[in-house]
């Protein structure tokens, strides 16, 4: 490690040069090399709910359809979130509205999203995998790091673990995954959205110029269509343009992101494989946009309650404590604010962060009709280490136990199910949607 | 065996290494109407965790009225819920 270091701040001095790239050919054949898998599950919300039904005995693969996972079908609302090889054939794209994709391809499949589901599918393919490194990261619900530094004295060459682990997860698991060889998170995260699905590519340090710089730059993570619209406007265009542009340029035009934009186009990037076993999951948040506009603080109140069941549950499901809550509005006039507090105590009971929300909500409303509301929760801590406080409530062991009969509840029988009161007119959901997709560090910028 | 997916009652032995094994299982048949199966012998047992979700198949034999019948019961983990499977 500490000789690439040296090398790398050798290049960041001088500015790029092709040397880089032999000088690192010569140090990969030393043999701790560091080698780092990046494992992505192909369309996964898509081919966990297809592998289910095949477990089920579906005679159809919903693999081999047009078919979507997304909001449900009478929401218009809902959103498409994965799509089918023969989807995408339609031009069906991710994010796209339900009712959209149906007009492109009026047989689409859409089935609802199984949060339960895709929880347990990203468990197995964790557990699979960790038999292969004791270095795992859990980047999202279906992307996983894996550092093979060292391990190919185990389970060979790089490529052929990758083959093995790929072909596992497609036979023990049901799904197939693509996975990225490179010798740091980028290049691995890179390599492995190279062609999709089910397949095995590298990405070493000499193969950037060939593999990396000819693809348009808004492969290169961390390059969104912000990002990618200033680029284009200094006609750079792929991630070799980037690459090889001036850094006191780019640092002039992008600042200090320009300088790591410049480093991640050069394949430089020496974060560590975080081995924390539980999921990396800062916060837990729901929203919604209201079909009309709210004016009084009781309706508010019942779509906080809504958003803040969804929420509790997800936190308590993830076993965690939140130390913070957050509540945020939008304004029909498009305007946007949010507030947040830290709690005396960490807890995950319903009432306690509904009665936060509450409070939020009314020191920061002005009276405005509102369009959209959110609570998120973040802070989080394992619910094991709670440390109880003088002043709290002697009902807490109660309010646990109401949580966790109603959480089994709606686990067994259905979210509507069982409902507080105050949302029994059905105005809004008992629990409110979402898919807990931002229950991961997605996209974050560190990796 | 055609394909059945019925949730069946069963009775199984658990034994000490946390094994279940089916003994006798029954369900309700459309036509013939509540149904009882004994199982005669486990041929294969093997796990199945697609999707994460893991379920223990078992290929067993009844011995009906002299002719062996082959079937697979599953056992879902998660739910602990048994189906007949295949018959
Ligand atoms: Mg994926």
């Amino acid at each position: 490690m500490g000789k690439d270091a040296i090398i790398k701040t050798n290049i960041c001095s001088r500015g790029f040069t092709y040397n880089y790239s032999k000088n690192r050919l010569k140090c990969g054949d030393i043999m701790n090399k560091r080698i780092i898998m990046h494992v992505d599950a192909n369309s996964a919300y898509l081919s966990w709910q297809a592998a289910y039904d095949l477990q089920r005995g579906a005679a159809i693969d919903l693999r081999d359809i047009p078919s979507v996972v997304g909001g449900s079908q009478k929401d218009r609302r809902g959103i498409v979130l994965a799509k089918s090889i023969p989807a995408k054939a339609f031009g069906i794209q991710t994010g796209e509205v339900i009712w959209q994709a149906r007009q492109k391809c009026p047989g689409l499949v859409v089935i609802p999203p199984n949060y339960e589901l895709y929880m347990k599918a990203s468990n197995a393919l964790y557990s699979l995998i960790k038999d292969y490194s004791p270095k795992i990261q859990r980047f999202s619900v279906d992307e996983m790091f894996l550092d093979y530094t060292g391990m190919g004295a185990f389970f060979g060459e790089p490529v052929e673990a990758a083959h093995k682990i790929k072909d596992r997860v497609k036979e023990e698991l049901g799904f197939t995954v693509n996975i990225g060889i490179g010798e740091n998170k980028l290049t691995a995260k890179i390599a492995g959205d190279l062609k999709k699905p089910d397949m095995v590519h590298t990405l070493y340090h000499y193969e950037i110029p060939s593999k990396m710089w000819i693809l348009p730059v808004e492969d290169l993570f961390m390059v969104g269509r912000k990002t990618k619209k200033k680029l284009k406007e200094i006609n750079i265009n792929t991630i070799g343009d980037l690459a090889n542009t001036d850094t006191k340029f780019l640092q002039n035009r992008l600042k200090s992101f320009g300088l790591l934009l410049w480093r991640y186009a050069n394949g430089i990037e020496d974060s560590a494989v975080s081995g924390n076993t539980l999921m990396n999951i800062k916060s837990i948040g729901n929203s919604t946009t209201i079909k009309f506009d709210v004016e009084d603080k009781k309706t508010a109140h019942k779509v906080l309650f809504s958003l803040t069941e969804s929420v509790a549950m997800r936190l308590r499901g993830a076993k965690a404590c939140c130390s913070i809550v957050s509540v945020e509005v939008r304004t029909s006039q498009l305007n946007f604010y949010s507030h947040q507090r830290k709690l005396f105590t960490p807890t995950c009971i319903t009432s306690e962060i509904f009665a936060m929300a509450a409070e939020l909500f009314e020191e920061c409303w002005g009276g405005e009709k509102i369009r959209h509301l959110g609570v998120r929760v973040s802070g989080l801590y394992g619910d094991d280490f709670v440390q109880s406080s003088l002043f709290d409530d002697r009902n807490r062991e109660k309010r646990e136990a109401l949580d966790s009969a109603i959480d089994s509840i709606r686990c067994k029988y259905g979210k509507s199910s069982i409902m507080r009161a105050v949302l029994a007119d059905y105005e809004f959901l008992p629990v409110s949607g979402g898919v807990g997709e931002d229950d991961y560090a997605m996209m974050s910028s560190i990796l | 065996m055609k394909l059945m997916r019925k949730p069946i009652e069963v009775i199984a032995l658990f034994d000490f290494e946390g094994n279940a094994v089916p003994i006798r299982f029954r369900y309700e048949d459309e036509s013939q109407g509540l149904c009882v199966i004994k199982v005669d012998k486990v041929i294969k047992k093997d796990k199945d965790k697609f999707a994460g979700n893991a379920m223990i198949k078992y290929t067993c034999e009844t011995c009906d009225d002299g002719a062996v019948k082959l079937f697979e019961l599953r056992y879902e983990i998660d739910s602990l819920k048994w189906y007949l499977y295949k018959m």
